[in-house]
């Protein structure tokens, strides 16, 4: 016989009585990979979780006028390039926050603090425009192409806002 | 009702008076702008984002607060400003008035002001004067968050 107790303070453990050896070290074994997957921490990857963000932001503003001031709603082809874009930007470099953009785009956010703020936005049309602060009195805006890569020169301007 | 009344005699009357005939707002004066998107501002960061300050149509819509209590300001941004669009007023972003002309002259050849715009309301005024270049308004509207103070709502 098998008598089996849930803990609900330390997860899942067990008892066996002794009839029935091998069946009891099954049981064993079941529980403690259950234990171990019950007791995993519950998070994602910090790229997942920016594609997952994306998505929310795309499915949430999809109506016109969101913010109130005439805002167009975020395009199809804003949201793919938002997609590819967050693909492609280098692992060392720290996730953005992402937020929608009043003219139907999609902004990426780096803050570092008051006068250290980059933001990039993909419209979809294959242009990226950014403007950021780097510094007091240092700032740089301007309009790139995108295909396969982040131009070097956005990529130069986030590297000077994260760690 | 005696509160809107009280609000329009006691102070509306008086500002309206002083600064109808002159469009020109004091570079002392603060302005807020009223926002209603998350994507506008970061409650966790406690910053305002570019996005709010974002013209339509060449303007951005503000209010003069300078001479308002706290309640009076989230009052009018909730019956002149959420109300007629149906909207929950989320946070405003509050500015210097000079502060606006300093972020406009980020970018060559920029003369950023705040017009006194009444036709609306005694208070309203716009921020004009943006430049024509996308990414060029995008970095006035940079500066503009980086000098507003985030006033999440009540």
């Amino acid at each position: 016989m098998i008598a089996i107790v849930f803990g609900s303070q330390e997860g899942f453990f067990n008892r066996t009585s002794n009839s029935g050896r091998e069946t009891a070290a099954w049981v064993d074994r079941i529980l403690n990979s259950a234990r171990e997957h019950y007791e995993r921490p519950i998070t994602l990857d910090p790229r997942e979780r920016a594609f997952r963000m994306l998505k929310d932001i795309f499915d949430s503003h999809r109506q016109p006028d969101w913010d109130g001031y005439g805002a167009l709603p975020i395009t199809h082809d804003a949201y793919s390039e938002a997609c590819r874009l967050l693909r492609v930007l280098p692992k060392d470099i720290l996730a953005p926050e992402i937020s929608a953009d009043p003219r139907g785009a999609i902004s990426f956010e780096w803050y570092k603090g008051p006068n250290w703020v980059f933001t990039l936005t993909a419209k979809g049309n294959g242009l990226l425009v950014y403007a950021g602060l780097m510094g007091k009195d240092n700032r740089a805006y301007g309009t790139q192409k995108f295909r396969d890569s982040i131009p070097k020169i956005i990529l130069r301007h986030i590297r000077q806002l994260i760690p | 009702m005696i509160r809107f009344l009280k609000l329009f005699s006691d102070i509306f009357g008086s500002l309206f008076r002083k600064h109808s005939a002159d469009s020109t707002v004091a570079k002392d004066e603060i302005v807020t702008r009223y926002v209603f998107d998350k994507s506008c501002f970061s409650s966790s960061k406690h910053i305002v984002k570019y996005q709010a300050f974002w013209p339509h149509n060449g303007e951005t819509s503000i209010f003069r607060i300078s001479q308002l209590s706290d309640a009076d300001v989230w009052f009018i941004g909730n019956e002149y400003v959420a109300k007629p669009r149906k909207r929950r007023l989320r946070a405003r972003a509050d500015i210097v008035t000079d502060a606006v002309t300093i972020a406009g002259s980020a970018v060559t050849g920029t003369h950023l002001r705040v017009v006194a715009e009444t036709s609306t309301h005694p208070l309203h005024a716009n921020i004009i004067g943006w430049p024509e270049d996308e990414s060029a308004i995008q970095m006035v509207a940079v500066e503009l968050a980086n000098r507003a103070v985030l006033r999440l709502s009540p």
